[in-house]
């Protein structure tokens, strides 16, 4: 029988192992619809639709000062955070753009090392809807990360 | 082609009046004539809520078979379109009028996810 600690997550951002993650977590939620009707007493349901969301926890660092690297919280953040694109006086933008290549989704792999060689995992398109860094004394800084998925997950093996 | 036999998720009913003139003089006295002995004009509402796409057809297809605002036909019984109602099954109906319904308008239908819509009827006794 085995057990899976934080120790055996990991997480990987369009293909690459993001290093220093502290924590990720994943949710679905299911809407429902009723369907009970004026002779019925008790609710019944049919599905609606699916929400998935997540959040996670990525610890901000450099391997060697000066260069932010791309597999740590920097690579998040740039996703959401960008500076203003040159557009003329009147356009003050950046695009939303989060994927690779202009890309708008990202993929986004929440792993659970089992032994196996691709563990156990859940692959899905995302989109990251939040990013909070907080500096704070006494702590190390870190990027707190949501996310949503963009249609159902595209591989699940868990 | 009967009235589609279902179980609305919500109804809503007017009971219509008789067929009254009133005249109200300068002084405020009301006077009133009675013209029939039968009460009309009754509004039925039903509103089916995240049904099959199947069963929204039903409406469809029976709005057309009636020839739209056209022709009257009579609906459910108990168990379908006065479904929870648990009075006298003739006061939510028109036949004891000597009244049946027609569609007052169409039948509108509201898309909720694939394969599953709302419809609401509204029905109007006439003699």
């Amino acid at each position: 029988m085995s057990y899976y600690t934080g120790r055996h997550g990991s997480l990987l951002l369009d293909g690459n192992t993001i290093a220093q993650v502290q924590n990720w977590s994943v949710s679905s939620s299911v809407s429902l619809l009723s369907i009970k009707t004026l002779a019925e007493t008790d609710d019944r349901f049919i599905a609606d639709g699916r929400t998935t969301t997540g959040s996670c926890r990525v610890l901000y660092y450099q391997e060697t000062p000066g260069v932010k690297g791309s597999n740590n919280a920097s690579t998040f953040i740039n996703k959401v955070i960008k500076a203003r694109e040159v557009g003329g006086d009147f356009y003050q933008g950046a695009t939303l753009a989060q994927g690779p290549n202009g890309t708008n989704r990202s993929s986004l792999r929440l792993k659970i090392d089992d032994g196996t060689d691709d563990g156990l995992y859940i692959e899905m398109r995302v989109i990251i809807t939040n990013i909070t860094m907080t500096m704070a004394v006494g702590e190390v800084l870190a990027a707190d990360i949501t996310f949503q998925s963009h249609g159902a997950p595209q591989f699940v093996n868990i | 082609m009967p009235f589609p036999d279902l179980v609305p998720t919500a109804r809503t009913f007017e009971s219509g009046d008789y067929p009254v003139k009133t005249f109200k003089a300068q002084n405020g006295a009301e006077t009133r004539i009675l013209y029939g002995s039968n009460r009309t004009n009754m509004k039925l509402s039903l509103t089916y809520a995240n049904i099959f796409d199947a069963d929204a057809e039903q409406f469809l297809d029976h709005y057309d078979e009636v020839q739209g605002t056209f022709q009257t036909f009579s609906v459910g019984g108990t168990d379908t379109t006065r479904g929870g109602w648990e009075g006298n099954k003739d006061a939510l109906g028109a036949q004891s009028q000597g009244s049946r319904y027609r569609y007052e308008s169409p039948p509108q239908v509201v898309q909720v996810r694939p394969g599953v819509s709302s419809v609401t009827v509204n029905l109007i006794g006439v003699l």
